[in-house]
This record gives C-alpha cells, structure tokens and sequence, in this order.
C-alpha cells in the first residue's frame, strides 16, 4: 500500500513536471502581454452621475477584446487592460495626482479623461501623451488645450443649436429664461450656443440667470426666470446640476414649461437624484439634447450593446457609455496603425489619421477619406429625446447634424412615446 | 415679485436658523466651532434615506431615526475628539475639520458619492398664499425650524437640562462648583445640536439631494449666522438666520443672482466691523 501511495506521489510529480515544461515551452508570441490604459474619470463628486458608467463601458469593452484573443501590434499579440483613476471630480488637485501616478509612474502610453482637460494643460505639455476625451464638450473647445487632446463626440456647437431650432421650430416657443451654472464651463459653453442659435432662429433670452458654486436653493434664480415670462426654460450644466433645479421649478409649481437640457440624463439617474415618488412627474416636460441613444439605434452592433449593458449594470446606457466603449477600440486601432504600444508620439500621429474602427458602435460620420476625427473631433448625429410618463423613460424626439447654425439631416420624431 | 422674495427669503433663513443655532448652542458651551455639523446632517440624511428606502420605514419614522442618529453622531464628535482639545481651544478649529472630512468620507465610504433623494409624501405639494406660491417642503422646513426653536426655547429656560447648560455657558468653574456635572452639560448640547442637524437634514434634503457634502456649503451660511447674532445667543442666531436668508433672497432678486452668496458675507464682514458682539448680543454670555 505504502509503495502504491509513493508510486503515485511520483507519477504525479512527473506529470507536473511534465506540464510545467510543456507551458514553458510555448512559443512566446503565446504569451500575451498586456497593455495599460489609464483613465481619469470623476466617480464620486459631484460629476459622479458620469464616470461609473463610462468605466464599466470600457471595461465591458476591455473584457470583449480580451475574450476575442486580446490585439496584435506588429505580430505581438497583447491583452488589454484599463487602470481607472477616481479625480473626485476635483481635478485640480486629486486628478492632476491622477495624471502623475498614470503617466508618470504607470508610464501608460495613451491616457482617456472625461472632463475638465483644461486642468492638465501644463502637465501635458511636461509629458505628452495621445489624450482621449470621451466627454469634455465645453465651449471653448477643449482641443484648444493641447494638440494631443481629441474628443470622441460632438462638441458643443454640434448639438445645442438643435435644441434651440427644436424648441422654435417644432414647439413654436420663442421666449427662453435661461437657469445655468456659473462656475461650470460646460454649462457657461452651452449658454454661448444657446444665445447664438436664438439669434440665428429669431428666439428671445428674456431671463439669464447663473447661480454661484455651492447654490442648493434655487428659488431667487428661478423667482427671477419666471418674473421674465418665458414660455420655455433652458437649463445649464450635468445631470447632477439639472436635475435639482428641475426639482424645484416643479416643487415651486412651474410644470407646464417645457424644460430643456443637455445632461445626458438616463431615467435611473433621474429616479435616483429626483426620487422615486416624484421623477416621472418632474421630467414630464424635460427634452434632452446630446449624442444619439443606443436604445434608439438601428445598428444591431449597438442594440446589442443597450441590452447586454442594461442586464449587467441596470442602468440604462446613453450616448457617454456608447463613447467610452468606442474608446478601447479606438486607442487599439491607433496602436495597431502606429506599431507600437509604447510610442506615445507614434500612437498621436496614427490617431490623427486613423479610420473609423468597425467593432465601434456609435455611429461616427467620419471625415475625408474615412477618417474617425475631423481634426481632432470625432461626431455623431446628434438627438434630443423626451420623456415618456407611460413608460417613465426616454424616447426619440428628433435626431440632427448641424452644419454650423444650418441644421442638417433632420427627422422630427412625431410619436416617439408610443402613444 | 417683492412677496415672492420675503417668502424665499424666510424659507431660506429657515435653513440657516436650523444650523446656526445647533452651532451656536455646542459654541457657547464648549467655545468650538463645529464645522463637523455638515457631516452630522449629511450622515443623518443618508440615514434617513437608507431607513426608508432600503429598510421600509414609514418616512416619518425613518426621520425620526435619522434625527436620533445625528444626536447620537454628534455625541460621538464630542466624546471621541473634542473632548481631548476642551482646554485648548486653538486647536479646536483644526479638530473640527478634520472631523467633517471624516464624517464626510465615511458618508463617502458607505453610500458611494452619487445624489439620492429623500423624498416625503408632501414632497410634490403647493400651497398658494395670496398670490404666492409656496412648496410644501418650503412650509415644513419654516415649521420645522420654528417648532425646534419653541422647544429648545423651552428646553433650555423651563428644565433643569436647560438651566444647566445655561450656567455651564456662563461659567462652567462656577456651574461645577454648584454641583453641575460638567460632562454631561457638554454631552447634552452635543445631543442636542445633533438633533436639530439631523431636523435640518429632514428639512433641507427633500429641497436639493443627499450626497457626501450636501451641507458643506451651507454651514457657513449657519457659522454667518451665528456671528450675525452673537456667538452663543440661540434666539440671536434664530433672527440672524432669517435676516441672511432675507438678503440673500432680495439680493439674488433685486442686485445680482450671482453674488447673493458673496453679498450675505458682505453683510458679515458689515457686522464685525460696526457691531463685534453681533447684531443681537447681550451684556452676559447665555445660550437662550
């Protein structure tokens, strides 16, 4: 018994042994490395409605690539990771430290940010890497800040002048008291284009209202809107801003205006910031102006995406998370046209010319000769969607290219609830 | 339009009252400015929110729970730091916002940093009045503040609790002399401010969200309060409340909305250069 039981303590050895020698003699191209990209995005703060979903995106689209056998970059093949960074939406400080640690020390070669890009202006010009925003549509341009800043969506004026052209043109209103956020410069850039489209399309700013940082009662800024008269009120600024202000021109009985925005925001998030009780009624009158919607998309690619992101994360995905899943594809595709993974100088000038990936599912129009950025700009159709009380969710209401104030390829979307 | 203003404006000052007169009452018995009273509101908020939400509570007890949490949080603050710094009062300031940093993270830590919202029955109400038009949540904070201040009123001139905490204000050697149990005095004001942060977190929520500094900003607008009425004076910090939240109102209105915050200071910085002691200071140190 004794020697059966050493007989196989040995064999068992052997065969270790054996398979340890067997992985070890792989060829080395089977030994996958791993590539880093690091990301900079505002998980808690208050721009926190925007980085957890922007995160899970690129990680579902890491996971992806990496399920398909990871990318090849002049015959190596490489996985993909992402290292994502919480700003605490103080990128003054907690996000410069951010930058540090990713470029500096984890040495990433590309770097993807979703907002305030101004604030690494100087530690970009220090160390300059391929940078990626997949956000940060403030006015004016962020692509200002540095050559190797792009941005993967429509800047400001590729969509706020729709929603003007909308509320003038579809809803016939033609007195607008604007609500927005002085300290927040994506508020202030949508505050530029919305006077320049009423200007454009014969619409009057009869109330101009910016509350200063750290404003939780709106009622004077709301009080002075309204004593104005409009007929419609444009808000300034992310979900987390909009929102409230939204709250209280409801709880202050104002709920028969139409309320306009550029949030972005998804019907979870409304839910949650407003409150179970009251967010349908809220958001009765609110139409939203961004990017186009996966929900509403025709690609199969996309709706594939809206479905498999909602199962996972419960939370409904909108034009960011379409973006930020893009971004992975994106930055593989420069390091593959670049052949490197490590050249940072390479990889920009590959980005500068690259083509639009095809595992992408956001819809880009490209450039001349099918390239993703114009400059450094890559757009979508741009959608303002409504609110549906039946269903408590978002629906289609028009979707839109601007070229400069002209708005193109237009489809007013009659019966987009449904009913 | 000049109505509409009053009203914000007593809404406003509403707030402030609430928080100023928790800060004023735990100053003048310990001499510290509790800048930690943001966190207490935002923790007891965030308690309030979980009872409700996750646990089920009917909403007006998981107030009530929140409300009790937020005295017994505040206990803590003083129990397990200020305490240790009672006989050195430079470094009190310094206690006090680390303690906020702490007590935010840890709201931070547990409920993540996205907005949610505390939302109660009345929450879609309006009431009109003449031609004004009130939010609930607007009435109940008025009635919140004005029922805590009655009872703290009450508190601290018609008990034995009350007239304590009186005399530990005054002189605490002479109070300890007198057989009063200094402790307690300071973990009763402790518990006492807790309570009414945790009535503003009631009152002040359901308006905005619940997020980990939902109240940093406005415990200064509380801490100009306090100095508006005299460091220590609760019915002083009751009428310099209302007083800020009137200027701020009018100013938003009738000067710029964009300083309203700056202009409330000015009328601080007016204060402590034409009246030190506060616009309703008295000749004896009280917390009543």
């Amino acid at each position: 018994m004794q020697a059966r039981t050493t007989a196989k303590t040995i064999a068992g050895a052997a065969l270790g042994l054996a398979m340890t020698a067997l992985l070890a003699s792989r060829p080395a191209a089977a030994q996958d490395k791993t590539v880093t990209m690091g990301a900079i995005l505002p998980l808690s703060g208050l721009f926190s409605t925007l980085g957890p979903p922007e995160r899970d995106a690129m990680q579902m689209a890491v996971e992806k690539i990496n399920a398909g056998g990871g990318f090849a970059v002049d015959g190596q093949k490489y996985k993909l990771a992402l290292k994502v960074l919480d700003d605490e939406s103080t990128a003054a400080t907690v996000g410069i430290a951010a930058f540090r640690q990713l470029v500096q020390v984890d040495n990433v070669p590309v770097l993807v940010l979703a907002d305030n890009t101004r604030n690494y202006a100087s530690l970009l010009q220090r160390f300059p890497l391929p940078l990626l925003n997949i956000l940060d549509s403030t006015y004016p341009s962020i692509l200002d800040v540095d050559k190797h800043v792009f941005l993967l969506r429509s800047d400001t004026p590729a969509y706020v002048p729709g929603a003007v052209w909308y509320l003038a043109n579809v809803l016939h209103k033609k007195r607008i008291a604007w609500i927005g956020s002085a300290a927040d410069p994506y508020s202030t850039g949508i505050e530029t284009w919305v006077k320049k489209a009423a200007a454009e399309y014969g619409v009057e700013i009869v109330a101009d209202v910016n509350y200063p940082p750290g404003t939780t009662n709106f009622s004077p800024f709301i009080q002075t809107a309204m004593a104005a008269k409009p007929d419609a009120i444009y808000l300034g600024g992310v979900t987390q801003e909009v929102l409230p202000v939204a709250k209280q021109l409801f709880q202050a009985g104002i709920r028969d205006l139409p309320v306009f925005h550029n949030s972005g925001a998804t019907p979870t998030q409304a839910k949650q910031i407003i409150g179970e009780d009251l967010y349908n009624d809220v958001m009765a009158t609110n139409y939203d102006f961004a990017g186009t919607l996966p929900e509403t998309s025709d690609n199969p690619a996309t709706k594939t995406f809206y479905k498999d992101f909602l199962a996972r994360y419960k939370e409904y995905p909108d034009d960011l998370t379409m973006w930020a899943y893009d971004a992975p594809y994106v930055l593989i595709g420069a390091m593959q046209k670049a052949g490197s993974v490590t050249d940072r100088e390479k990889i920009y000038q590959a980005m500068l010319t690259q083509t639009v990936p095809p595992e992408t599912i956001s819809g880009w129009m490209p450039a001349d000769g099918g390239k993703l950025f114009h400059g450094r700009d890559a757009q979508t159709l741009s959608e303002g969607v409504r609110w549906c009380t039946a269903t408590k969710t978002i629906a289609p209401a028009f979707l839109y290219f601007m070229d400069g104030l002209k708005v193109t390829d237009q489809k007013i979307v009659e019966n987009g609830c449904g009913g | 339009m000049l109505q509409q203003a009053l009203v914000n404006g007593v809404v406003l000052g509403a707030l402030f009252a609430l928080l100023g007169v928790g800060l004023t009452l735990v100053y003048g018995v310990m001499d510290v400015p509790n800048f930690a009273q943001a966190g207490v509101v935002t923790l007891g908020a965030y308690i309030m929110v979980t009872l409700h939400q996750a646990a089920h509570w009917p909403f007006f007890l998981a107030v009530a729970g929140g409300v009790v949490a937020a005295g017994l949080i505040s206990v803590a603050t003083e129990r397990f730091a200020y305490r240790f710094v009672r006989t050195r009062p430079l470094a009190a300031p310094a206690v006090a916002l680390g303690l906020l940093l702490i007590l935010d993270n840890s709201a931070l830590e547990l409920w993540g940093g996205d907005h949610v919202s505390l939302t109660p029955p009345y929450g879609a109400g309006l009431i009109q009045l003449g031609g004004m038009t009130v939010p609930a949540v607007g009435v109940a904070l008025v009635l919140t503040a004005a029922v805590s201040m009655l009872l703290l009123w009450l508190l601290l001139t018609r008990t034995g609790i009350g007239r304590a905490i009186r005399a530990v204000s005054q002189n605490p050697e002479a109070a300890a002399t007198l057989g009063i149990e200094l402790e307690r005095q300071y973990v009763t004001a402790f518990f006492i401010s807790g309570v009414l942060a945790g009535l503003a977190a009631f009152a002040y929520a359901p308006t905005y969200a619940v997020f980990p500094y939902m109240a940093d900003g406005v415990i200064f607008d509380g801490f100009v309060v306090v100095i508006l009425g005299g460091l220590g004076n609760v019915w002083g910090a009751a009428l310099g409340g209302i007083l800020l939240g009137l200027v701020e109102s009018l100013s938003a209105v009738y000067v710029s909305a964009a300083y309203q915050t700056a202009i409330g200071f000015v009328v601080l910085l007016l204060v402590i250069v034409l009246r030190p002691a506060g616009l309703f200071a008295t000749t004896a140190r009280r917390v009543a």
